[in-house]
């Protein structure tokens, strides 16, 4: 094979001198799938500088001459109406800083819809840079009675025209051998027209010397459809393939995660037997490892949210959820295929933000962003779970329910509602002034995943979250690490506080020394005005600062203060904090609390490599801190009344 | 479905949404008022002027609705359907 | 929509010229074009076209010296777009030979032969002659691997036939002769496979 995208791979992808080709085409034309094709795992994703558009680039091969593809946004037209084709338009012409012109484009047109595709032809060819086409989906027209004369096409269009199949190999060799002679392609004399009927005109000559059939209607398609849109089957099946996606991602999840992490507790586990210094065990097991551990412990939700998400669009179902759920979305300001990602959110908010990707608009992928973190994640599951223990006894009853399960209900619904209304209000400030988008979803004929491009999409987001929220993540364990053990207890400060560093009974006694006399005490009594009107005193104030790397932190952080404060010995059975003697109403306001603050590094780690700066998760934690906040006093203030 | 009067085959002005699921029509033009770059992307997306729609059907709760054009199907929210002008054929549709 | 004429140039070598294709015998004639009503006309006075010919499903256009596709093309394009919606208003120069409906379907005819079909015929060793055509009606020879083939005459009626009619809606039918003279008639699918 002397055409092989899949050569040894090497990092510079974005080297001067490599001629750049661009894919374009219109959504669920292929695309991305010939992209995988050329590229395959030598793909890197990143963004468009100051834009929340992904940009997708990698490197192919062709006997010795070397390509860089970049997978432009799937557009209908040239004239752009959202920030996604403003991109595909501003690379075209060379107007973004930092990325360069394409020296070459290829065109994806997809077999079955060509006429509409052709009028998006004559857009790019207006642009005068040397152009390929290449034809998709031949195979799924001819199976549906279409026919179209390959080589007439070319003839008629005057430039390269190639055709590949998804699941065939052959004509991906020949695509790429014909990119190698890009230099020699024919240039079109005269540029088709662009508009009127002129435009028609030039379309359907084209397709009549092509000898083009329209395909019929799929009827696998129309049968599956009579049934997957069907007011009562159509909803069954919706929402049964919701609850096992969401079953997916949280309960199969689930034992992945306690895999990782009882590896990472093992790992602890060998440093702090074999680590001299207690500090540097400590260091190195909690902050290193931890943190590290804390990073991996996500993978297998991403993994199996964006396989899970890949089989539902590439088979074509992800667009008629987003059909039958659009009507309830729009109430929203949102579309229909913002649900999965606020679905996704239940489980956790990283692979619900990173699922916003589905969404072709810019301004929805923010507004589903902003609302995604409130919807309640698995990790404020222990949170609650502690402090509904101490503020309703286990036993308390309304008729034949627990109080505990219907607080907890009430959280989980007090989450899923301001998630919605959220997003609402940011869609309405995203939308101020502008012309709305108009709404229009392509339902595809439901097609066989290819499993190369379902892989693909399972193992690129997987390396993005690792690669870059590690530092994020790690960092973050390190500092708050450092704010929770610094200034270091020395030996003999800690047997003057009547404490044996040594013995293995003072162990929790001797952390909970630590922890008291830390940065962090000092800076749980220094916010201390900030949290008094929630009547959080200094030890929740170091529990909720902890937290703000990760939710769960706070059960850690709580009880190793407790007992800080009661000595080693607080009875076992009772849950974390239950001797703080904290009211009623400042548990209340901590429960609300963690409702809506942003306490979740990876999450802002997420929303900053979706958006491309920092400035999105830092309105994220600003509002939502502003909302925990006000949510939490109002949270007091109404229970001390109810309890008084 | 309303009525102004009818020259001979042509049951003419209706919008795209007041079509029924089944019923077809000719797109006769595309409201641009308020929404210009809308009335654009709709013609690109095979809603011009002179194009054959079908209604295939509509969502459970009654937006959006499933239209079949230029051999396609693609759906649109009634709001947006509304800005499409159609005329429909008595006759029933022939050509493509 | 269904008023316009589908047109769309392919290139033919030279830098000057372009092939527009339109549907066959659109144009009443062949050869070179005398004048042309509207603005057609006009580029062809001003020596913007400095020669347009007519072929039974093609203008080719030739620009005159110092004129350019970039700078030219668009307006040629559209006058010829017009011109085309009044086959009228053409007048043959000197040298053209009218064109009758069967003679654009005889060249249909074959420029479907020499596409795709034919490919498709030839490269299962079969052969496909167009004879002529009459009062449309086109006649065909299938020789070769076609002789005794099962599917010879699905191929020519559905294929042939179909591909035919989309460029000249008034065909009337395909008959199909056997190579060695112009003897049975087998205008109808089932004579055809009984024959083939």
């Amino acid at each position: 094979m002397n055409a092989s995208c899949h050569g040894p791979g090497g990092g510079d992808t974005l080297a001067p001198g490599v001629p750049r080709v661009a894919l374009l085409g219109n959504p669920n034309a292929g695309k991305t799938s010939l992209f995988n094709r050329l590229t395959g795992l030598r793909a890197k994703t990143g963004n468009y500088p100051g834009v929340t558009v992904a940009r997708h680039v990698g490197s192919c091969e062709v006997g010795a001459v070397r390509f860089t593809v970049e997978d432009l946004p799937g557009t209908y037209s040239l004239e752009p109406i959202s920030p996604d084709e403003e991109v595909v338009l501003d690379v075209l012409d060379g107007t973004i800083p930092g990325v360069p012109r394409p020296d070459v484009l290829a065109v994806v047109l997809d077999a079955t819809t060509i006429r509409r595709s052709l009028r998006f032809l004559t857009q790019v060819l207006e642009k005068a840079l040397p152009t390929c086409v290449v034809v998709t989906f031949t195979d799924e027209l001819a199976r549906r009675g279409g026919s179209l004369d390959v080589p007439a096409l070319e003839r008629a269009l005057g430039v390269p025209v190639a055709c590949v199949v998804a699941h065939r190999r052959g004509g991906h060799d020949e695509l790429a051998a014909q990119l190698a002679r890009w230099q020699e392609w024919p240039e079109p004399l005269l540029a088709p027209p662009t508009e009127g009927v002129e435009q028609s005109a030039w379309v359907e000559s084209v397709l009549a010397a092509a000898d083009y059939s329209a395909p019929h209607q799929d009827r696998v398609t129309g049968a599956v459809d009579a049934v997957l849109l069907h007011p009562l089957w159509g909803t069954l099946t919706f929402f049964a393939v919701m609850a096992l996606f969401f079953q997916a991602i949280f309960v199969v999840a689930a034992p992945l995660q306690g895999y990782v992490e009882s590896l990472f507790g093992w790992l602890g586990g060998l440093v702090a037997d074999h680590v001299g210094p207690a500090w540097l065990a400590s260091l190195l097991g909690d902050a290193v490892i931890g943190g590290i551990g804390g990073v991996l412990v996500f993978v297998p939700q991403i993994m199996l949210l964006f396989l899970l998400l890949a089989l539902l669009e590439a088979s074509g179902y992800l667009a008629r959820a987003a059909f039958l759920m659009d009507r309830v979305m729009s109430t929203f300001g949102l579309e229909g295929r913002a649900f999965v990602a606020l679905l996704s959110s239940f489980a956790c908010a990283v692979p619900g933000i990173m699922a916003t990707r589905s969404l072709p608009s810019a301004r929805d992928r923010i507004a589903t962003m902003m609302g995604a973190p409130l919807m309640t994640c698995s990790a404020r599951l222990p949170v609650y779970v502690t402090l509904i223990g101490i503020l309703v006894p286990r036993d308390s009853r309304v008729g034949p329910l627990g109080v505990q399960g219907l607080v907890m209900f009430g959280l989980y619904l007090l989450g899923a509602v301001s998630a919605m209304l959220t997003a609402a209000l940011f869609k309405r400030i995203a939308d101020r002034g502008a012309e709305p988008m108009p709404f229009y979803l392509e339902l595809p004929t439901y097609r066989l995943p290819v499993p190369r491009s379902v892989l693909l999409a399972m193992w690129e987001p997987s390396k993005a979250f690792l690669r870059k929220c590690t530092t994020v993540i790690l960092g973050t364990t390190l500092v708050l690490w450092m704010l929770l053990n610094l200034p270091l207890a020395g030996a003999a400060e800690l047997r003057s506080a009547g404490l044996d560093p040594g013995d293995p009974a003072d162990a929790a006694a001797v952390s909970a020394y630590v922890v008291e006399h830390s940065v962090a005490a000092d800076l749980g009594r220094a916010v201390g005005p900030v949290f008094d009107p929630l009547g959080f005193d200094w030890r929740v104030n170091v529990a909720v600062l902890s937290s703000f790397g990760a939710r769960e932190t706070f059960v850690a952080t709580l009880s190793q203060v407790d007992s800080a404060q009661q000595g080693a010995t607080a009875a076992e059975d009772e849950p974390p904090g239950s001797d703080l003697g904290l009211s009623a109403g400042v548990v209340a306001a901590l429960l609300v609390f963690y409702v809506y603050a942003l306490q979740c590094v990876a999450t802002m780690a997420a929303i900053r490599r979706e958006t491309g700066s920092w400035r999105w998760p830092a309105v994220a934690w600003g509002y939502m801190f502003v909302l925990a906040w006000t949510m939490a006093l109002l949270a007091r203030t109404v229970t001390g009344w109810w309890a008084g | 479905m309303r009525r102004r009067g009818r020259r001979a085959g042509v049951e003419p002005s209706g919008t795209l949404a007041d079509l029924a699921p089944g019923q077809s029509a000719e797109v006769v033009s595309v409201s641009a008022a308020q929404a210009p770059r809308t009335a654009r992307r709709l013609a690109e997306l095979g809603f011009a002027p002179g194009s054959r729609v079908e209604v295939v059907r509509q969502a459970p709760l009654g937006t959006p609705v499933l239209y079949r054009v230029q051999g396609y199907e693609i759906s649109l929210r009634r709001t947006e359907a509304a800005r499409i002008v159609v005329t429909r054929r008595t006759a029933p549709a022939g050509a493509r | 929509m269904t008023a316009v004429v589908p047109l769309h140039p392919e290139p033919t070598g030279r830098i000057s010229e372009l092939r527009w294709r339109v549907p066959a015998g659109l144009l009443p004639f062949t050869g070179p074009v005398a004048g042309v009503r509207g603005a057609l006309g006009q580029l062809l006075l001003d020596g913007t076209v400095e020669t347009l010919l007519v072929e039974p499903a093609a203008v080719v256009t030739v620009l005159g010296p110092g004129h350019g596709w970039r700078g030219d093309g668009a307006r040629v394009r559209s006058a010829l777009q017009a011109a085309l919606a009044e086959p009228a208003g053409w007048r043959p120069g000197p040298g053209c030979t009218p064109l009758t409906s069967d003679q654009a379907l005889l060249w249909a005819a074959e420029e479907v032969v020499r596409g795709r079909l034919g490919d498709f015929v030839r490269s299962h060793g079969g052969s496909l002659t167009v004879l002529g055509a009459d009062g449309g009606v086109v006649e065909v020879a299938m020789a070769g691997a076609c002789d005794g083939c099962r599917t010879a005459g699905f191929t020519l009626h559905s294929r042939f036939e179909q591909e035919l009619r989309r460029r000249c809606p008034w065909l009337d039918g395909v008959r199909a002769v056997p190579a060695a003279g112009r003897a049975q008639d087998s205008d109808s699918p089932r004579e055809a496979r009984a024959w083939a």
